[in-house]
């Protein structure tokens, strides 16, 4: 099982394209920053934003002409995955601030901008897969399941998280979020997540292809039943999804080169992630780790494919994204080497979420064809 | 794959969330708290296929509209009342959340998926499965669709690996024909 993920397409608070936010990661370059005001308490929170604010619609038809006119991708034969927590949260936002209510009877189905899509540009079918923070990468897992299943000759993933009102009052509501605006996962002084606004496509296929960024060669996911924020802090649950993947992708632990983090920077998941990889670490050969919300801020739903296109463009360029602000754990060993020489590295890719959703995927960087 | 056991639901918004635990406590000795709509009718929904269940087991649940009492309580207290969203509210409204307390209450190891209700969703709820149940990921899966915003239709049914066969059918209808279904109307 395994399939080729290229023709990227990312927008993020690094800015409108991949290169220029490999060039932020590679320059240090700080994300854009908006913050919010928490409603009650009146406290500006940072938030990691794009510098020109659209409606999600406009965006999502923005990267899919991107698709189009830089890959001369062609979706006839595609299935279109939208994988997002949010989906049309900022739509009703909107209208509730228009009409000074809502009710129920507002609400629009959760295919509304799958469909519009799909009618749009011509995919053959649409599928919505919403496992909040783990959707994206669940779409990347059950993408490669169903093209290695021949039910989809490929399938093209469009991810996002808007700048939503309602998610950034309640990460804050939560007091998950941070206010120093640093963000620094695994740090003992951490003081939370910093939330991104994210907008991500690629496509899954069989065969390599002239932008392909990576390999997915397996993965699992699964639902901790522990807490409905978290998963259970001792690692267990995390540790099992971890050596599913390993198995589901035909890999041992030591032939992993780098781990790709979730590091939200909040202290119980941070907790249960160290808790679940301390087993890499105690290998002799060690992989590389690393994270990578501080340059894209949580993109929740979106995070899976985002940090997977991030990191794979980083590597492919010789970059290894290092922690934005320096500092030492008294956990985690995150890389502050930026060199990365490895060709056809393995990488185990973390992403967990609300609802006791955790997924591992282990992926294979490609050589850079261009 | 061959379908072992089906169930549906129908209720109205006339129906209680107190009737919904009422009746699910013939089933469950003790039920989670604050929960929502969305979770209350799929695990109504599910509760008569558990004497079928094993541990080993994938959820996946598909709705066309999100819960609209969460929704309709974040919308207002957030954007209209400026207010911060209670914890529990705000957690509920990620959609997965209803798998989760599914998960939690039958007790089942396994994947967890939440996809919208399109056109295709049974196709698709038994393509997300049989990757899994071929992977060996599960042994069984529970597939649930919650159709309707106001008067909700809901129906699960619970699959197994059969010949390594993906099974071709697009409606509740085609995957319960031949058994006896369990069916509860809530008015």
């Amino acid at each position: 099982m395994s399939c080729y993920l290229h023709s990227p397409v990312l927008h993020s608070c690094l800015g409108e394209s991949l290169a220029e936010a490999v060039a932020a990661v590679h320059s240090n370059q700080a994300p854009h920053t908006q913050p919010f005001t928490l409603n009650e308490r009146l406290l500006e929170i940072p938030y990691f934003a794009l510098k020109q604010q659209r409606q999600p619609i406009e965006h999502l038809q923005r990267i899919i002409e991107e698709l189009i006119s830089h890959y001369q991708a062609d979706f006839s034969d595609q299935l279109l995955i939208v994988a997002s927590s949010s989906l049309d949260i900022m739509l009703h936002e909107q209208n509730t601030r228009t009409k000074a209510s809502f009710s129920a009877a507002d609400s629009t189905p959760l295919n509304r901008i799958a469909n519009l899509l799909q009618q749009q540009y011509g995919f053959q079918t649409s599928l919505v897969i919403n496992t909040a923070c783990s959707s994206a990468a669940n779409a990347l897992l059950y993408g490669t399941y169903l093209i290695k299943h021949q039910l989809y000759a490929g399938v093209t993933i469009l991810s996002y998280e808007p700048r939503s009102t309602i998610v950034q009052q309640g990460f804050a509501a939560l007091e998950l979020t941070s206010h120093s605006g640093l963000y620094r996962p695994f740090h003992p002084d951490s003081d939370g997540l910093i939330l991104g606004e994210v907008y991500a496509a690629a496509m899954l296929s069989n065969e390599a292809k002239e932008h392909s960024l990576c390999r997915v060669l397996g993965g699992y996911s699964a639902c901790d039943t522990t807490s409905v924020t978290g998963t259970c802090e001792d690692g267990s649950h995390i540790y099992a999804v971890i050596q599913q993947a390993l198995n589901q992708a035909g890999c041992k632990a030591e032939d992993i080169d780098l781990v790709k983090l979730h590091g939200t920077a909040t202290a119980a998941n941070d907790r249960a992630e160290r808790n679940g990889t301390l087993s890499f670490l105690q290998q002799a050969n060690a992989p590389a780790l690393c994270t990578l919300k501080q340059w894209l801020g949580h993109g929740l739903g979106a995070c899976g494919l985002s940090e997977t296109l991030l990191l794979s463009a980083c590597l492919q360029q010789g970059l290894l994204p290092t922690p934005r602000h320096a500092y030492v754990t008294d956990t985690f060993a995150l890389q502050h080497n930026p060199q990365w020489t490895q060709s056809d590295s393995l990488i185990l890719a973390n992403f967990f979420g609300f609802g006791g959703n955790n997924a591992s995927l282990i992926l294979q960087t490609t050589r850079q064809e261009n | 794959m061959h379908v072992i056991s089906a169930s549906q639901l129908s209720v109205s918004t006339r129906t209680s969330d107190k009737q919904l635990k009422t009746l699910l406590r013939e089933h469950f000795s003790s039920l989670p708290r604050r929960i929502d709509r969305l979770a209350w009718q799929s695990l109504l929904t599910a509760a008569p296929l558990t004497q079928h269940l094993v541990s080993s087991c994938g959820i996946y649940l598909a709705a066309d509209y999100p819960s609209g009492d969460t929704m309709t309580g974040l919308l207002n207290s957030v954007c209209i009342q400026k207010l911060q969203p209670r914890p529990f509210e705000f957690v509920n409204s990620v959609s997965n959340a209803a798998g989760f307390y599914l998960a939690k209450q039958l007790d089942v190891q396994g994947p967890n998926l939440f996809i919208s209700a399109g056109p295709q969703v049974w196709q698709q709820l038994l393509q997300l499965a049989y990757c899994d149940v071929q992977a060996k990921n599960c042994q069984q899966a529970l597939l649930i669709v919650c159709r309707g915003n106001e008067q909700v239709q809901l129906q699960a049914v619970l699959v197994q690996n059969q010949h390594n066969q993906l099974l071709a059918a697009d409606s509740f209808a085609q995957l319960s024909s031949g058994l006896t279904v369990t069916q509860l109307v809530l008015d």
